[in-house]
């Protein structure tokens, strides 16, 4: 219950910011459960390709921990898209016109949530598929199964450059967000903390362990890493908080409170590309090509018509050598989740992410411009006020996916700390991270961080490295060495 | 210039990929290549959106804030030895001479384009020796570890000759640069890895390896044979009354006083400060620290000067803050990003104490007048224990944390 004012930070004024308008998307001929959204898991099939699956089909389970993911459709699988090695990337529905919801759950009242065992819960969320929305820090993972988390932190706000409105999609769905924030009330013995934005409705539980605390300022004020480190910072691998996206709390509680899988998911549809950023009721794993389609200015659907043609070619495997991802050349990039920490919609993998609350499309540029370096700069964004567009206060940029230069070791500039409002030495950070000391890295905090933590840092690297990618490989090797 | 550009994806660029003709020249390639026109990379990975500042842009930046200690750096260089020739009519030859007489300008007289000919003969010839020494071990060593050429060095290549006096020998010249640029920087890995300033590294080199053309007072006015102290060689001497006899703290302030090219004009510099900290690309961190330790320890001096020989001692902030290299190093040298301390804590104590240093040298050292160059260098080489300390006492703070939950 405070307030929290976030003074350093960036918020990067992008062309095409959707608006708090909810309207409906377009239907979606496929939806996927795309498996690499899931951190730290070693998946299982549990179904094969053509076979016939309801709402809430288990469609694999995590080895390791048991975690169901279930299908978000009914209909058949359509094609089990795997990688490099055979890793799995993602499973594709193919829709039925009818879809039916598989195991049907008792509905409860919200007064009844308060005297469910913690085991309960855990078992149905689990049996719905609803388990993998619980995510834990540190490492970012799904949250265990077996465990007790300190707090429990529900980001209700969002900051991002072409976020969503989180108190709107709230507003129509107030009362299984209420429930939601009760069920999780029973995981923890401490806190659930709903971190919202000033002047932001978000509905109050009636519940003794469900705190409200406002965040203000500039992006990350909206990010869960921001919220843990100044609520409830975690600092060695035992420490264990957990986290849920507002739309995730949505879900668990229609799950209880009507006893049926949601399935609806609200994205902010947003970037250049976009005609009308706005947001758009569609649902889970929507097929990200065919919810853009019918969204894109009159350029982005010329490119539209000609990137078609490639996609309609088999899916090739997906190699990591430069080459292939050459060839397959678009002019516009689609990106499930935020443009800063994303996932690049590619063959096999296009759908809406697992925990994405926005769907960016941006522009992929590759020009070669002349003494770009020299230039003035007016239509350039950058953190420092090296370019004459520092001048224009209220100027929005169309920023492209341009590294805007070649890859250079870390000359620190201070602009990493301007941008990173934790109490954490940024620069030795990001210097471990990009050699891989483990060790300095870990002491430095990366355990409270998760990818999206770090995605300011590598936006205004001049560098141009990739932060955040570092991060998580870092995040990687520290969960291996734990288990 | 499209077609220019076609012609170059088409025709050059496959000699130089990998397993074309030039493969194993392709980073001087890139370097052209990179400099002509932006680099086509698109985002791999998590962000997807990249800030539009880059390295070539950060480092043009610092070049350009160089060019107004460079102007008037030059002027004076022409400017001091009209002086010292109309005082001591001295007779002074050699091929500078010859072309300014060819172009009919007047060596004695005190013409502004005189002056900035005269200097700009002096001064052209390091900083082209400069570059063609840097660019060459740079681009050699790209060629042999396979990597991009660094944009990192032209500043380099700008600060080298701008601390140099104007008579230095070019082949030191040569010398001092391969050694700066080479030990200073590549034998660590090149920009960003380095942990010693490489400018000032290879002025230090030839400080310690040539002093007889690096310091004393025959090195300071274009002219061969004269001698004049630098207004510090006269305050260690004479102390403040002998500096106020010669020059004003004004001349001082804007430059017109011997000493390295590009050191004389704390104007320039604080222009150049400005436009470094306006741009955010300088750390005000470090500028102002260095000033107040500077501040704090002359005025402790200056305390101290009744029970003192040392006519140093006496000399005001006001003073010191002017002369010989202290608002260049302040402003160009102690902010390299590479070599500073990279905590923000730590550029605090960094700068308080380079400015402490600089006064200690230049007052107590009976050795060298001019102290900037080494208290940066020797700050340099403690940057990394500063930030060791910080960085533990951060480290600390999350375990205290951890442990205050625990109990």
């Amino acid at each position: 219950m405070g307030t929290f004012a976030i003074k350093k930070g960036l918020d990067i004024p992008l062309v095409g910011k959707p608006v708090a308008i909810i309207e409906q998307a377009a239907a979606v001929s496929t939806v996927g459960v795309v498996a690499l959204d899931y951190k730290n898991i070693k998946p299982r099939l549990l179904v094969a390709e053509n076979e016939e699956v309801q709402i809430g089909t288990p469609l694999f389970e995590d080895k390791v921990s048991g975690v169901l993911f279930t299908a978000p459709g009914g209909g058949t699988v359509k094609a089990i898209h795997r990688g490099a090695k055979r890793k799995l990337l993602a499973l594709e529905i193919a829709l039925a016109e009818v879809e039916e919801h598989r195991p049907s759950f008792p509905t409860l009242a919200i007064n009844d949530i308060k005297g469910l065992a913690s085991s309960v819960i855990r078992d149905r969320l689990n049996e719905a598929g609803c388990w993998a929305v619980i995510r834990e820090r540190p490492f970012g993972g799904i949250a265990d199964m077996k465990a007790t988390p300190r707090s429990i932190f529900v980001t209700a706000t969002d900051t991002d450059p072409l976020g969503s409105h989180p108190s709107h999609v709230i507003a129509v769905n107030e009362k299984a967000f209420v429930c939601g924030l009760h069920v999780l009330a029973q995981l923890t013995p401490g806190y659930v903390h709903v971190c919202r934005a000033k002047n932001s409705d978000i509905p109050h539980a009636e519940n003794e362990r469900v705190q409200q605390h406002v965040f203000t300022g500039k992006h990350p004020a909206g990010l869960v890493g921001t919220h843990i480190h100044f609520i409830d910072p975690i600092a060695t691998t035992d420490d264990r908080v957990w986290h849920v996206g507002y739309q995730d709390v949505i879900k668990i509680g229609k799950l209880f409170l009507t006893g049926k899988i949601f399935v609806e998911r609200y994205v902010a549809l947003g970037g250049t590309e976009v005609a009308h950023p706005r947001m758009l009721k569609t649902r889970i794993g929507a097929n990200l090509n065919d919810l853009v389609k019918r969204e894109l200015t009159v350029a982005g659907y010329e490119a539209e018509k000609n990137r078609s043609t490639l996609a309609s070619r088999p899916v090739p495997v997906k190699t990591a050598s430069k080459d292939s991802q050459a060839s397959e050349q678009s002019d516009f990039r689609i990106v499930s989740g935020s443009p800063l920490a994303g996932r690049k919609v590619e063959p096999g993998v296009h759908f809406l992410g697992a925990y994405a609350n926005a769907v960016a499309v941006l522009k992929e540029d590759r020009g070669r411009y002349f003494q770009d370096f020299m230039r003035p700069g007016a239509n350039k964004f950058s953190l420092k006020a090296v370019f004459v567009s520092g001048l224009f206060k209220n100027k929005r940029f169309a920023i492209g996916t341009s590294t805007h230069g070649s890859h250079r070791a870390v000359v620190p500039i201070g602009a990493y700390e301007e941008v990173l409002p934790l109490n954490i030495l940024a620069t030795p950070l990001i210097k471990a991270l990009l050699v891989k000391d483990l060790e300095a890295a870990e002491q430095l905090g990366a355990l409270e961080l998760d990818g999206e933590d770090l995605a300011l840092c590598t936006f205004v690297c001049p560098g141009k490295n990739n932060i955040s990618d570092a991060l998580e490989e870092v995040l990687g090797a520290l969960y291996q060495e734990k288990s | 210039m499209d077609k220019v550009r076609k012609y170059l994806d088409t025709k050059i660029e496959p000699h130089f990929a990998k397993g074309g003709r030039y493969e194993n020249l392709a980073p001087i390639y890139d370097l052209f290549d990179t400099i002509a026109y932006s680099p086509s990379r698109v985002t791999q990975g998590l962000c997807h959106l990249r800030d539009a500042l880059d390295q070539k842009r950060m480092m043009i930046i610092v070049v350009m804030t160089l060019a107004l200690p460079m102007a008037i750096g030059i002027y004076n260089i022409g400017y001091q030895a009209a002086l010292a020739a109309s005082v001591a009519s001295l007779d002074i030859a050699g091929w500078r001479i010859a072309v300014m007489e060819f172009l009919g300008l007047n060596v004695y007289g005190s013409s502004f384009w005189s002056n900035v000919v005269y200097g700009s003969l002096y001064f052209m010839p390091v900083l082209l020796v400069t570059l063609a020494t840097g660019g060459f071990w740079e681009v050699l060593i790209a060629v042999l570890r396979k990597h991009e050429v660094s944009e990192g060095f032209l500043v380099t290549a700008f600060l080298i000759p701008l601390t140099m006096p104007p008579t230095v020998p070019l082949w030191q010249v040569v010398v001092a640069t391969s050694f700066g640029v080479v030990v200073g920087k590549e034998i660590f890995g090149g920009v960003g890895y380095n942990f010693l300033n490489p400018a000032l590294t290879a002025r230090a080199y030839l400080f310690f390896a040539y002093p007889a053309e690096m310091s004393g007072d025959a090195v300071w006015v274009a002219i061969d044979g004269y001698t004049q102290a630098t207004p510090l060689a006269v305050a260690a001497v004479s102390g403040a009354a002998g500096l106020v006899a010669d020059y004003t703290w004004m001349d001082a302030f804007l430059g017109f006083i011997p000493g390295s090219m590009g050191e004389v004009s704390t104007l320039a510099c604080l222009a150049g400060a400005a436009i470094l900290i306006g741009t955010r690309i300088g750390s005000w961190h470090v500028m102002s620290f260095i000033v107040l330790g500077m501040i704090v320890a002359a005025w402790f001096l200056n305390f101290l000067a009744p029970y003192s020989e040392n006519p140093m001692f006496e000399i005001s902030p006001m003073w010191h803050f002017v002369l010989g290299g202290y608002a260049f190093g302040l402003v160009y040298m102690a902010t390299d990003p590479v070599s500073s301390a990279m905590t923000i804590k730590g550029k605090y104590i960094y700068g308080a104490l380079i400015g402490v240093l600089v006064v200690f040298i230049r007052v107590i050292n009976p050795a060298f007048p001019e102290g900037m160059m080494l208290a940066i260098l020797f700050m340099n080489v403690f940057a990394p224990i500063i930030d060791h300390y910080v960085i533990q006492a951060n480290v600390k703070l999350r375990l205290q944390r951890y442990g205050k939950r625990q109990a």
